[in-house]
C-alpha cells in the first residue's frame, strides 16, 4: 500500500508504522509469557450478556 | 457567574409546575443556537424535541410520571443511533445515514422520559482525542474557545459545560468520555466493558468500545447510569462526616503521576488529601504490566477499526479526514499475528488489574496529564504528544475493561478545568459513583461551583 501513496503521505505512514512496530516488539520482549496464553476475546470481559 | 442547574433541581421545578418540559426544552434549544460557534452539535432536533416535551407535559398533567428524568433534555453523541434522525458518526461517509431504530442506550433514557435535544459533535468516527472535526468543525472548549474540547465525545462535554441539556450519551475507546469531561469540567463515566449495550452505536474498536453517561454532576451521572444500565446506585451518607471510612484508595506514582503539568499534579494531590479527609486511606501500588498496555490497546484498536472500515478506506479514502485516514491505513498494515499477540498480552494486563483491585477499592489518578491545549497544538503543556498524552492515563481502563470516571477537581491558573479519575474493579460502578459523589459534596457541586462565561 505504501508504494501506492503520494510520497509525503507514504513517509508519514511509514514513520507511524515503524513507531508502532517498535512498541509492539518491545511488548513482545517485555511480556514473553504472553506466548503461553490464549488470546483474550471481548466476550470474556462482558459482565452481563445484553439483549441486542 | 453561577453554576448551571442539575437534574434534581429542575425535576423539582417540573414536579411543582414551576416550569414545563416544553419551556425547558425551548430554553435549552435557544441556548444551543446562541452558542452555535462552539460547534457542540451536528444536528439539533427542535421539532421532535418540542413535540416530545409536550407529550411528556400532558402525561405529567394526567399524573403519569416516568421518574426523575421525566421531561429532562439530554443529548447524544452523533454515533448513537436515533430512529429516523441522521446519525453521521462525525463523518462524510455516513453523512446521510438515518437509522431505523434507537440504540438501546438511548431508548432506555427515552423510556424514562428524557427528551433528545440534538446529536453532538465528535472526532470523526470517534477516532481521535482533539474533536477537531474536518467535516463539522472543531468542538470548542467553553472555558476558552481557542482550545480543544477533547474527544472523541467533545460535543457532549461542550453542550453540558455550556448549560445545554442535563446529560449526554458518550462513548469511550481509549478515554473518549473521560478526556473531554476532564478538559471541559464535567463528569463522565466509562462503565465496565459491556455493562451498557453497544448495540446501535457505530463501532470504533468493538473490544475496547464502551458506552456511558456524561453530566454536570456525579449525582446526575448516577441517575443517567441507573436508567441506562438498570443497576441501582447507592447514595452516599451525606450526613456522615467520614463517608469513605475504611476505603482504600490506590496511588500509582510511576504511571499516573509521571510528567504531569504542575497545576494538574497539585490539584490531583490535593484531591487525594480530600479523600483522606473523608475517611479513606491511601495505598501505594505498582502495576508493572501498565508498561505493555498502550501497545496492546493500540494494536487492537488499529486492527479492529481498519477491519470495520476496510471497504470504505480502500474505495473512498478521500472521504475521510487526514488523521482518520492515516490511522485506518496504518491498521491495514498490521499482521493478524500481532493482533493476536496483543489479545494474548491483554490477558496479562487484565490479570494484573484484577490482582491490584484485590488490595484496593478504587484507584485515584489524573484524567489527563495537562489541561486543554490550543486548537492545532501537537503537544500538551507537559510536553507530551497530544494523542498519546491524552490517552496515557485513561487508556489502561479500556485495555482492562474496568470502570472509570472523571470528575472536576480544580482549575489551572488560567482557569481551565482539571479532572480527577477514579477507577474500580468490574461492576463496581456504584462504588465509584458513591466515592465520587462524596468528593463532589465535599468539594462543592459541579465544576467546583463555576460555569464558563459563555
Amino acid at each position: 500500500m505504501l508504494q501506492e501513496l503520494p510520497s509525503p503521505e507514504a513517509e508519514r505512514l511509514k514513520k507511524r508504522f515503524d513507531a508502532w512496530r517498535e512498541a509492539m516488539d518491545r511488548l513482545k520482549s517485555n511480556a514473553p509469557e504472553a506466548r503461553e496464553l490464549e488470546p483474550l476475546f471481548a466476550s470474556e470481559l462482558e459482565p452481563v450478556k445484553k439483549d441486542t | 457567574m453561577s453554576a448551571h442547574e442539575f437534574i434534581r433541581e429542575v425535576s423539582s421545578l417540573l414536579t411543582r409546575s414551576k416550569m414545563s418540559s416544553e419551556e425547558l426544552v425551548r430554553r435549552d434549544l435557544s441556548r444551543a443556537e446562541a452558542l452555535s460557534d462552539l460547534n457542540a452539535f451536528i444536528s439539533l432536533l427542535p421539532d421532535e424535541a418540542i413535540a416530545e416535551a409536550r407529550r411528556l407535559d400532558a402525561m405529567r398533567r394526567r399524573g403519569e410520571v416516568l421518574g426523575p428524568l421525566h421531561g429532562i433534555p439530554i443529548t447524544a453523541k452523533d454515533l448513537v443511533w436515533s430512529k429516523g434522525q441522521k446519525t453521521t458518526s462525525g463523518s462524510k461517509i455516513y453523512a446521510d445515514f438515518v437509522p431505523e431504530r434507537d440504540a438501546p442506550a438511548l431508548a432506555s433514557l427515552r423510556a424514562r422520559g428524557a427528551v433528545l435535544l440534538g446529536k453532538t459533535n465528535l472526532h470523526e468516527f470517534a477516532y481521535g482525542v482533539s474533536n477537531v472535526n474536518p467535516h463539522y468543525g472543531a468542538a470548542r472548549n467553553p472555558w476558552d474557545r481557542t482550545r480543544i474540547s477533547g474527544g472523541s465525545s467533545g460535543g457532549s462535554a461542550v453542550a453540558l459545560a455550556s448549560g445545554v441539556g442535563f446529560g449526554s450519551i458518550g462513548t469511550d475507546t481509549g478515554g473518549s468520555i473521560r478526556i473531554p469531561s476532564s478538559l471541559c469540567g464535567v463528569v463522565g463515566l466509562k462503565p465496565t466493558y459491556g455493562r451498557i449495550s453497544r448495540d446501535g452505536v457505530t463501532p470504533l474498536s468493538w473490544s475496547l468500545d464502551h458506552v456511558g453517561p456524561m453530566g454536570r454532576t456525579v449525582e446526575d451521572v448516577a441517575l443517567l447510569y441507573e436508567a441506562m444500565s438498570g443497576e441501582p446506585v447507592e447514595a452516599p451518607e451525606t450526613a456522615e462526616s467520614s463517608p469513605l471510612r475504611g476505603l482504600k484508595v490506590g496511588l500509582h506514582e510511576r504511571h499516573f503521576f509521571w510528567n504531569l503539568a504542575p497545576d494538574v499534579e497539585a490539584s490531583v494531590r490535593a484531591s487525594l488529601t480530600a479523600l483522606e479527609s473523608l475517611g479513606a486511606s491511601i495505598v501505594e501500588i505498582d502495576v508493572p504490566e501498565l508498561e505493555i498496555q498502550a501497545a496492546c490497546r493500540n494494536t487492537i484498536a488499529f486492527a479492529e477499526a481498519s477491519c470495520y472500515h476496510e471497504n470504505d478506506i480502500r474505495t473512498r479514502p478521500e472521504d475521510y479526514g487526514e488523521d482518520t485516514r492515516e490511522l485506518l491505513r496504518l491498521g491495514l498494515l498490521i499482521p493478524a499475528t500481532d493482533y493476536l499477540a496483543a489479545l494474548r498480552a491483554r490477558r496479562i494486563v487484565v490479570r494484573a488489574f484484577r490482582k491490584t483491585f484485590e488490595a484496593i477499592d478504587v484507584l485515584a489518578a489524573p484524567s489527563t496529564p495537562a489541561a486543554a491545549p490550543p486548537i492545532g497544538a501537537s503537544v500538551l503543556d507537559n510536553g507530551e504528544e497530544l494523542r498519546s498524552g491524552l490517552l496515557r492515563l485513561a487508556g489502561p481502563f479500556n485495555t482492562s475493561g474496568f470502570p472509570a470516571l472523571s470528575l472536576p477537581c480544580g482549575f489551572t491558573e488560567s482557569g481551565l478545568p482539571i479532572g480527577l479519575q477514579l477507577a474500580a474493579a468490574p461492576r463496581r460502578e456504584s462504588l465509584l459513583l458513591r466515592v465520587a459523589r462524596a468528593f463532589e459534596i465535599r468539594a462543592g457541586q459541579s465544576s467546583l461551583g463555576r460555569s464558563p462565561a459563555v
